[in-house]
């Protein structure tokens, strides 16, 4: 159990706590991207040793005997996809909320609960 | 003559590291925000540079210190537009300082 | 030294739950993910550095930009909540079961983990074959473009979707400028000289991140990334506006479809290096500069869209 695993864990949960204890809807955004960088400092810090060193293999057969850890690369080439992902998804999330602020004038989420139900109702009184 | 250029470098690197430090002092002793930016300037163009050229000597000439020579040109370069930029539209979005108890005026 | 840095990066992630207000939350989240940019370097993956180096800048100006056109400047700094809803009176459902769950989860995932050192059998085949069976000297590209080729093909697709997500749920009722002279130019003297001199050598180095993906740490992601921070510097600095959406949108559905057909030339042919008849290793080089290429063009196309429909979202 690595002490940066153990960092990038309490990240992620803080993220979730912020998420689930706000009133503000951009706050809850904010706090979702929070997570994101989390979960993807814990997958890269699973084989963790001082001094570690990219795996590109031309400066691997300078080093003699392969004396020097070289860090691993499957995880690498995942993150990489996932930090893209994560700043279209972020993208998305805003403009839902743009979306919302304009129809219902609010940033909160229990009065946009609330109208969102006058919404409903009035709509099913008309058919 | 490689230890004088290590010695070099490293005289370089920790009188950098005292700029920054003194620089940091100074943004929490100012007490608006047009002072602090100043000190911002200040830590970026004289820190940054004493201490990428100590980098630069203690490699002697080679593509590294090239390419070190290259970053430094670039944080010549861009450090003013920041400056100015983020003077600029604290001003144009209508950012004043606090009237302190000596002062008659508000500073804009 | 790298347990120091990532503890600062543990305490910038706390004060974040302690503001009050939403710009200094905004600008706390984007220190902390400048200093896990760092971490990663220490961590030893260059190619994901740079990735998260220019995702946190674009998060921020997500963030900001947008917000700041729609609600304009003077409203930012005071953007908190609402004055007339009643929080106080649900502090047990707000507050105290949350924690609560966040707490119990926490404890079931810590008593799950794995306390064996790890076996690297799956490391040490990927490094020591990278190299011969797909090409190139950079394992992390030969990785993400010839054995585990589907992921970059679901994570293109799925750039694609928020582009049509975002282009459609926005709206924009003015006339697209298609005479591509500067329209408004409300900068002066200091900021146009220096961002002449900045911008080709931005562009430059996306260019030459790109294309040297398979040599060195870089790749599509990283100088697609780049190249899109020079689109997004015109429209922030100089308020031209003369880019025709459309036909860059009709380029990315196009480059969709020809990543596509590479990558499936690729994997039901078999690696390059096994099965006969053996190809030499400049075909294999072709492929690989040729989908780094289509890649980068993609990625820059996408984010160029995202950023162009936020800041020209509420130009009436």
């Amino acid at each position: 159990m690595n002490s940066i695993e153990l960092i990038s864990i309490i990240v992620f949960f803080l993220g979730l706590y912020g998420l689930l204890t706000n009133r503000n809807i951009v706050k809850t955004i904010v706090f979702a991207s929070m997570m994101e960088v989390g979960i993807i400092m814990f997958w890269l810090s699973i084989g963790f040793t001082e001094g570690m060193v990219a795996p590109i293999v031309a400066s691997m057969f300078e080093v003699d005997n392969y004396q020097v850890y070289i860090s691993d690369p499957l995880p690498q080439a995942l993150m990489i996809t996932a930090i893209v992902i994560g700043i279209s998804i972020t993208a998305i999330k805003t403009i839902m909320f743009i979306t919302l602020y304009r129809k219902f004038k609010t940033t909160d989420w229990d009065i946009a609960k609330i109208k969102s139900k006058e919404v409903s109702k009035e709509a099913i009184q008309k058919g | 003559m490689e230890n004088l250029l290590h010695i070099i470098s490293n005289i370089f690197i920790v009188v950098g590291t005292f700029f920054i430090l003194i620089g940091v002092i100074a943004i929490f002793k100012f007490k608006d925000f047009f002072s602090r930016i100043l000190s911002t300037s200040k830590i970026d163009t004289v820190g940054a540079i004493t201490i990428l050229s100590g980098l630069a000597i203690r490699h002697g000439i080679s593509w590294f210190s090239a390419k070190t020579i290259l970053l430094m040109i670039l944080i010549l370069i861009i450090n003013p537009l920041k400056s100015h930029t983020l003077l600029r539209y604290a001003v144009i979005s209508g950012h004043k300082n606090k009237k302190a108890k000596g002062n008659k005026e508000v500073a804009k | 030294m790298t347990t120091t840095i990532m503890s600062f990066w543990l305490f910038c992630n706390i004060f974040v739950l302690f503001q009050k207000k939403l710009l200094s939350m905004i600008l706390w989240l984007f220190l902390s993910s400048i200093i896990a940019s760092l971490g990663f370097l220490f961590l030893g993956s260059p190619d994901v550095a740079m990735a998260e180096a220019t995702a946190s800048a674009f998060v921020t100006i997500i963030f900001i930009v947008c917000f700041e056109n729609f609600f304009g400047i003077k409203n930012l700094q005071n953007f908190i909540e609402e004055e007339n809803s009643k929080t106080r009176e649900n502090i047990f459902k707000k507050i105290i079961l949350p924690a609560f769950v966040v707490l119990c989860t926490f404890a079931l995932f810590m008593n799950f983990l794995p306390q064996a050192p790890q076996d690297t059998y799956l490391k040490n085949l990927y490094i020591l074959r990278a190299s011969t069976d797909v090409g190139g000297q950079n394992v992390v590209g030969a990785i993400y473009l010839g054995y585990r080729v589907y992921d970059t093909i679901f994570e293109a697709l799925l750039l694609l979707i928020a582009v049509v997500a975002v282009v459609h749920l926005s709206h924009f009722d003015g006339v697209y400028k298609k005479d591509g002279k500067q329209s408004e130019v409300k900068n002066n003297a200091i900021s146009l000289f220096t961002v002449r001199i900045v911008a080709p050598i931005t562009v430059l180095f996306g260019i030459y991140l790109i294309a040297n993906g398979a040599i060195t740490a870089g790749g599509g992601f990283q100088g697609g990334l780049a190249v899109a921070s020079f689109f997004i510097c015109r429209f922030l600095i100089f308020d031209i506006y003369d880019i025709p959406i459309k036909k860059v949108n009709k380029l990315e559905d196009t480059i969709f479809v020809a990543v596509v057909i590479m990558a499936s030339l690729m994997v039901f042919h078999g690696f390059f290096g096994e099965i006969p008849p053996n190809y030499l290793p400049i075909a294999q080089n072709i492929y690989l500069f040729i989908m780094n290429l289509l890649i980068g063009i993609k990625v820059a196309c996408g984010f160029t869209i995202l950023l162009y429909r936020y800041v020209a979202i509420e130009r009436n």
